[in-house]
Order: C-alpha cells, then structure tokens, then sequence
C-alpha cells in the first residue's frame, strides 16, 4: 500500500521554487533513493515530505490524509527522519538517544517508561549495538552514530524512515552495513526514502529511485530509469553503466 | 614750564593712566588647601562651585558672587534661602561623583574663579590642574574636612574679599565645636549613645564607622554601631538580624518614609531604639543637618545631636540656636511655623 | 548511581543546608533555642520576642528566599541551555536580568516605595523579553534560536545603557548607592511577605518546566529533529521563554541580579544525574536551592557587613567552574 505520496508538488522557501510537479510514491516494503547533484534541494524535499516546511504548491499525503491538516505528533506516526550524524552538545547514552524516538507515543507531560525502554532496546538489537546502549553517544564512530539514529526512527515505529545521505562521511565498511541494514528494514514492511551521492548504492539498495535534477523530477524503477544517458544528463560529465562479472552494476566515467 | 613740555607730560600721565585702566586688573597669587599657587584676578565677583558641598559654602560666605547652581534647590528649601539666589541657573557639577558640566557652558558663566570643597588626593589636584589649564580659569581646591570647617571659611572669605564675614562665620563654628566637646566631656565613654544611621526607605543603609555619612554623629561622641571593614568607611547594606545583634539605643534617619513606618516594621521591633521611641528624623531644610552634601550644613547639625542625644546636657534651646545658625550663616529668618516644619518628627 | 537515589541525596543535602542556616547569624541563636521557637510557634506557648521575631522575621524568610533564588535561576538556566542547545547560555540569554534591573533602578531613581521598585524590576524583565521575541519574530519567523539570541544580546545590551545612563542622573549621595547595591544583588532585606509573592510566581513558572520535562529535553536535539520526533518546537520554545522568564524576573526583582548560579549548577548537575533534562531539572532545582543558601550563608555572616550576594557566587562560582572543567573536560565538552 502507499505509505507516503506527493502529489504534484512543488518544492522551495517563500518565493523560491526549487523543484515543481513532483509526484512521488511510496510504497510499503520498498526502499526508495533520491538522487541529486550538490544543492539540487535534496534536503529540502525531505523537509517537506516530513512535514518540517510547507509545500509551495500541491500536497503530500500519509495514507491518504493531507500532511498540512495533521499536527506534528500524529506526523511523527507515520513518519521518521534519520539525519546525517553529528556530534551533539549533550553525551547522551545511546540508550537515551534511541528512546527519544518514543516520544510521538508519549503524553504531553510524559516520560518514557519501562515499555518504552524495551522498544528501544529491542531497536538497537535489531541493528546489532545493543552493547553501545550505555555508551556515551558522542564517543562511538560515526557509523555507529548513525546506526543509532536509524535505531531511534525504529523505536519511533513509524512505517515510513527517511534518511539524509546516511552513509555520508562513513568508511567502506560502516557504509556496506549501513546499506544492508536498509535492505533488511524493507524487508520488515517498512518504506525507506534515502538521498545519497552515490548511484551505486542506489543498485544496492533501492526498488525505486527519483531524481531530482535541473530539468525536473523523475521516478520510477530502478533499472528503467538509471541509465548511463540518465545518469550522465544528470550530473553533466559523461557516464556509464556497467555490470561487473559478478552481476552488480557499477557507475563509472565513459 | 614750556607747552610742549607739559604736553609732552600731559600725554605720558594719559598714556600711562590708559595703560592701568585698558590693562586687565591685576592679579594677586593665593594658596589654596592643596598647596597649589593659583593667580586670581584683585576683586572677584563671579564664583563658580564646582560641586554641592562647595556650593553651600560659597552661599555662606558670598551669596552675591555665585553664577549658579550645581542643582536647583528643590522647592521645599527655597524658603530657607535669600531671595536673591533662589532663581539662579542650575549648571551641573564639575568634580566629584559623575561630572556633568559642559565646560563650555562654564566658559559662558564667565567666573572669576572656580572653587571646589571636599577631598584633597592627588586625583582631585590633577583634575583642578586640566580644568585650570584647559579653560584658564583658576580653580581652589579648599579642604572639605569637618574639622577644618573654620580655617575654611577664613581661607576662602580672605581670597573673596569677605573677610570680616568670614572671620563671623569661622567664629561661630568654633563656638560650635566648643559645645560639643563641653558637653562631651561631661558623658563618660561608656554613657555614650549607640547609634545608627538608617538611609533609604527601608533603613538597611547605612554608613560605616569613619564614613563621611556619619561623619558628625561621630564627632558628636556617638558611637557608630556599623564596624566597617576599613578605618575610612563608606556605604554599606545592613541585614536587619546584624541590627537587633548591634542592639543601637538611637536610630537617626533621613527618610520620612522609613521615620513612618519603622513601628509598624516587626523585623525591627526588638531593636532597643525602636523599643524606646528613639528613632530620629534628621531635619533637611535647606540642606540636610547630618548629610547630603557633606558641608557646613552639618554645623547645625551638631547643634541639633547635641540637643537630641544629649537633652539634659545641652546648653541653650534648640529653636534659639536654629534661628541664630540660620540668621547668621543662611541669612534668612525662619518663623515659628517654619522652625515646626523644620523640626516635624523630633523625637520618638 | 541511580537516578531516584541521587535525587534523594540532593534533598537531604538541602533539607540539611537550610537546618544549618537557619541556626546561623550575627545574632546567636543555640540549637535548643531554635528548636523551642519553633515547637512553640507550632504548638503555641509563651515566647521570647527576639528569638522569635530573627527566626520568623529576619533569619527564616531570607533563607526560603535563597532557596527559592537558587532553584529558580537553576531552572531556568538549564531549561534554556536545552532550548538553545548549548550548556554555556545563562537564564539572561533573552536580556530578562538586564531588564529587570532598569525597571528596578529607574524605580529607585524615581524614589518609589521598595514594592513599587520590585513590581518595576519584575514587569521590567518581563518588557524586555517581550521586545527580544517580537524582534526576532519580525525577523526570521521565531524558527531560528540564532535570531533570538542576537536580538537578545542587542536588546540586553540597549538596557545595559539604560542602566548606566541612570548611573548618571542619580543622586550621587542618596541614590547611586542604593542603585549599585541592588545591582549587586542581595537578600538582606528580604521580608515575609516577598516570599510569599514570589513563591506563587515560581510554582507558576516551574510547573510546566516540570510537566514537560521530558520534551523539553528533546528540544536539545535541534528543531528539525525535534519536530520530526513529534514535538510542537515552536509552541514549546514559547512555553519555556515564559516560563524561565516568569520565574527569573520574579527572583531578580527580590534579589536583584545574581549571576553564575543559572550558569553553573546545571552543570554541576549534569555531572551528577547526565545530560538528560527530565533528570537534569529536579537536580538543578534541588542543587540550586542548596547552593544559593549556602552561599547567602555566607554572605551574611562572614563580616560584620554584608557582602553582596551577586559578588559572592561570582567569586565562588567561577573558579569552582574552572576547577569543574579541568576534572571533567571530557564529560562537560564534546
């Protein structure tokens, strides 16, 4: 079922339009990546679709309701944000960091309890770092620190997870379990929107894959729509794709 | 003698006549108390006081010669001052707390002289000195200490002109002084009164011991109860517990407010001066008799402890010597109704 | 150490705090005599009226009001360095103690009665607070802490000048003493019934810190991430403006302005309970409320005068805060 859609949307803060005439679905189940050169409004996409800035035009919809008449707990329901891991001001133990996804559960003047904390726990064992749960957050790596953010948007059990550039500024191997990790939430129903810089994982990861680029939005699978022509059009220096003897395609320069 | 002789003569006395009268008057060179020698021109007739001890002082002695005021006189004390100065302009002060003279608008007051009255340091030297320098007005620095309240008077009244004046003036305050210690010597120490100064509404201000606040409730043999971190004291905040621990036996304010409600203060009710109705309201008019500023206002106040702390041992009525002080140093003759306005609170 | 259990501590360090003070002063008062007054103020019986009248008029109210001062400031200074993301913001972030205090000495420059200076003080914090969030919503929609806290640090400064410009008008004898003195903060003159109106004041402001704690403490996060968890950012950056402002500008306007304590015992809190605000705040508030009356303790019977309350927590704060960093730089900073 269609989780999250954006119907013919347009994208941008006061007078500036970024990006207009997006239709965009989600589906459950599926993992979607958007693709975008540097500055394309990427982050500004995902802001409106969670509802953290209003669309100029058109409407995003959760499971059939407008986005702009519910209020930002009911939002927080439906959907979940995983941004790109920084160091905070606070150490908060990862543990305390995870269970702030409860919130959207929680009453006005509530604090999490001990079912709370089990959703939490079982959160961070789902994606292998229970042992981080009492670590201080700021002083694990950066991969680490990401996991714990995607643990947070799943004790936040919200169908839809969307995720800024989670591999951002991760090593080989924090990014490899990061995308497998993406994989396996789909996997459990869920729908997963990501951006990334990197066409490859889009192969990796994603059933579907929209493009944001200067002549307009594009959507569809991802084996229609990434092609070399695509790709190249797209970040303006010539590109092709190929698939390795293993059968994984690869992204490189013509 | 040939004419052209006597013309020859007759042109020199001209001549030399012009000479003396377009020629500026001449100037003499004076003392003043910081040992600085300053010119000044022979007759002065336009003073400037740089701040409101000094202004007081120059009412004293030569109400005629002053250009106008540091602050206006509010009006509740323009009763008590001679006609002829009350209208004066009010033009800032120059030194002290907070200047807020232009000098330029002290060069339009054309003075003679410039004289200030307070503290002698190094600070206020170098301050006369710029002034002086910058403006070419000469500026006297007189001691503003009480005790040489007389030898003030006289340095002044000899620089102005006023010396007889002066030499009346100086008097009477030695009189005064006089008093006091006959009186002093006859109260044993351990009979003298505990006092403290209650400033502000709330009365928790106060000034500590060798401050220039208290300055004369200690000259007039009260011991000040507030013990001050220094030998010079100053303003200080008092909590009311340290006040019923120090127990005083008489409490002097200069607010009204607080004169008024301090019965119906219970965090003072254990206070031995409350207990007793020996809570005082210091007189003001024109110029308050215990502070504020600290000049030769505050002789009449040592008048008025005198009768206050020590009424069995007081030579003299109080309303006589009011009238005397007043006629004398003020030149105004307070009525009956007056001295009652003046002395409205006396006593518990 | 459990969080129940350190908060537990922390109160029996208050309650033991205020015993002490109570039985400290210039006028001696011994253990038994206390005791007495207050069986008797409780139980009725004869009394001796100064005993009496320094512990329930002078000595008792000034170290509820220390109590009240520490634990308010506390709150608020930890309830804005979640809002602004950053442990090294005061409760005069916004300009509230600034305010406050040129509503207090324009007050004392007017000659006005001591509650008209303070009701000055308190509509004064509340004015200038007003004024920083409507320019700062003129100017970027309220969404951004940066806009509020530069409209803050211009607004506070303007009321800075104010301030010195009234320096200047005052009486140099009668009034600029009185000015300075409040400037500097102080509980010397504190009576029964400045406890009593403050006390409502505070509870006001403290109860939605409280209620909310645990939002509060998601705020810290950022607004995006904040809103995307589910919280009103911008309802709840206005509830927690209001209310610090409420419960600081009702203190200062009793106390005067006191620094470094809405600074530092969050702080000193957080070393103890964690980062997280839903603990942080009842240990500020406890720790806060003991600090300030230990200090006032202090402040009162060190020398025969008093010494300024705003001096002494500078003077202990800052280099205990120093002191605090070097042992715990890597859990104070990030």
């Amino acid at each position: 079922m269609t989780l999250l859609r954006a119907h013919d949307l347009s994208i941008g803060y006061g007078r500036t339009v970024i990006a207009r005439g997006i239709d965009l679905p989600i589906e459950a189940g599926s993992v979607t990546c958007l693709l975008g050169p540097n500055g394309i409004g990427k982050t500004t996409l995902f802001k409106t679709l969670l509802g953290l800035i209003p669309p100029l035009s058109g409407r995003v919809e959760i499971e059939g309701n407008d986005l702009a008449s519910l209020d930002q707990q009911t939002v927080a329901h439906h959907i979940a944000y995983v941004p790109q891991a920084q160091a905070t001001e606070f150490s908060y133990s990862v543990l305390d960091l995870v269970v702030m996804g409860r919130t959207a559960h929680l009453g006005a003047f509530a604090a999490p309890g001990a079912n709370d904390y089990a959703i939490a726990m079982t959160a961070l064992e789902r994606l292998g770092i229970s042992t981080l749960a009492d670590r201080d957050s700021t002083r694990i790596s950066g991969g680490q620190r990401q996991l714990a953010l995607i643990a947070r948007a799943l004790a936040q059990q919200a169908r839809v997870i969307v995720m800024d550039e989670p591999t951002a500024s991760l090593d080989l191997g924090n990014r490899i379990l990061v995308l497998e990790t993406i994989r396996s939430l789909s996997a459990d129903n869920l729908a997963v929107v990501l951006s990334t810089h990197e066409p490859e994982h889009a192969f990796v990861v994603a059933d579907r894959v929209a493009i944001l680029a200067a002549n307009g939005f594009l959507t569809g699978p991802v084996e229609n729509v990434m092609t070399s022509d695509e790709l190249s059009r797209l970040y303006r220096v010539g590109l092709v794709v190929e698939k390795t003897p293993s059968g994984r395609s690869v992204v490189g320069p013509a | 003698m040939r004419t052209s002789h006597r013309f020859t003569i007759l042109a020199a006395v001209v001549g030399l006549l012009a000479v003396l009268f377009a020629a500026p008057a001449t100037a003499r060179r004076v003392t003043d108390s910081a040992d600085r020698t300053v010119e000044v021109p022979d007759t002065i007739s336009r003073v400037f006081a740089a701040g409101p001890p000094a202004s007081i002082l120059l009412y004293t002695l030569a109400p005629q010669d002053m250009v106008g005021w540091v602050r206006t006189p509010h009006a509740a004390a323009k009763p008590f001052l001679l006609p002829s100065v009350q209208a004066l302009p009010e033009l800032g002060r120059l030194t002290g707390r907070g200047d807020t003279l232009n000098l330029e608008r002290l060069l339009a007051a054309k003075p003679d002289v410039i004289i200030d009255f307070g503290t002698i340091n190094d600070t206020y030297r170098s301050l006369a000195d710029r002034v002086q320098a910058q403006t070419g007005i000469p500026y006297l620095l007189i001691d503003g200490r009480f005790q040489n309240t007389p030898a003030a008077l006289r340095l002044l009244a000899d620089i102005l002109g006023v010396k007889e004046r002066g030499e009346k003036l100086a008097r009477a305050a030695e009189e005064i002084f006089a008093q006091v210690d006959d009186v002093l010597a006859q109260v044993p120490q351990d009979k003298r009164p505990r006092v403290y100064l209650a400033r502000g509404p709330e009365g928790l201000e106060s000034g500590s011991r060798g401050s220039i606040n208290t300055e004369i409730i200690e000259r007039a043999g009260a011991i000040n109860v507030v013990e001050g971190l220094r030998e010079k004291g100053g303003i200080v905040n008092v909590s009311p517990e340290q006040l019923i621990a120090w127990a005083p036996d008489t409490v002097i304010t200069l607010d009204s407010t607080f004169r008024r409600s301090v019965a119906d203060k219970p965090a003072w009710a254990p206070v031995p001066a409350v207990r007793e109705r020996r809570v005082f309201l210091a007189p003001n008019l024109p110029y308050g008799f215990i502070d504020a500023p600290p000049s030769l206002n505050r002789l009449i106040g040592l008048t008025w402890l005198l009768h206050t702390l020590y009424p069995d041992k007081a030579p003299g009525k109080l309303r006589d010597q009011i009238r005397t002080f007043y006629h004398l140093f003020y030149q105004v003759e307070p009525s009956d109704a007056d001295l009652d306005r003046l002395l409205d609170h006396m006593g518990g | 150490m459990r969080t129940a259990t350190i908060l537990f501590l922390l109160l029996a360090l208050l309650i033991a705090v205020t015993v002490i003070a109570s039985g400290i002063g210039p006028y001696a008062i011994s253990p038994p005599e206390v005791a007495r007054a207050l069986v008797q103020r409780l139980f009725g019986g004869t009394n001796n009226g100064t005993v009496e009248t320094v512990i329930f008029n002078i000595r008792l109210p000034r170290v509820a009001a220390a109590g009240i001062v520490g634990a308010a400031l506390a709150a608020a200074g930890a309830a804005y360095q979640s809002l602004f993301r950053n442990p090294l913001v005061s409760p005069d972030i916004l300009g509230v103690s600034t305010g406050a205090g040129l509503g207090a000495v324009t007050g004392i420059l007017l000659g006005l009665p001591v509650t008209a200076i303070q009701l000055m003080g308190f509509t004064g914090g509340l004015i200038t607070v007003l004024i920083v969030v409507v320019i700062a919503r003129a100017l970027r929609g309220g969404g951004d802490v940066l806009v509020l806290v530069l409209a803050g640090i211009v607004i506070g400064a303007l009321a800075g000048a104010a301030i010195s410009l009234v320096k200047v008008l005052a009486d140099p004898y009668d009034q600029l003493p009185a000015i300075t003195f409040w400037l500097l903060g102080s509980l010397a003159g504190i009576k029964v019934h400045d406890v009593a109106t403050t006390i409502p004041i505070v509870l006001l402001g403290l109860a939605p810190l409280i209620l909310l704690r645990w939002r509060i403490g998601v705020l810290s996060l950022g607004d995006d991430e904040a809103r995307a968890l589910g919280v009103n950012v911008s309802r709840l950056r206005a509830i927690v403006i209001v209310a610090a402002t409420l419960v600081t500008a009702s203190v200062v306007a009793i106390s005067g302005v006191i620094g470094w304590v809405g600074l530092m015992v969050p702080h000193m809190a957080r070393l103890l309970v964690g980062p997280r605000f839903d603990r942080l705040l009842p240990a500020s508030i406890l720790l806060g409320a003991a600090f300030l009356i230990a200090v006032d303790t202090l402040a009162r019977s060190a020398a025969r005068i008093e010494i300024p309350l705003g001096v002494l927590t500078a003077v202990i704060g800052g280099p205990l805060f120093v002191w605090l960093l070097a042992h715990n730089r890597r859990r104070m900073l990030p």
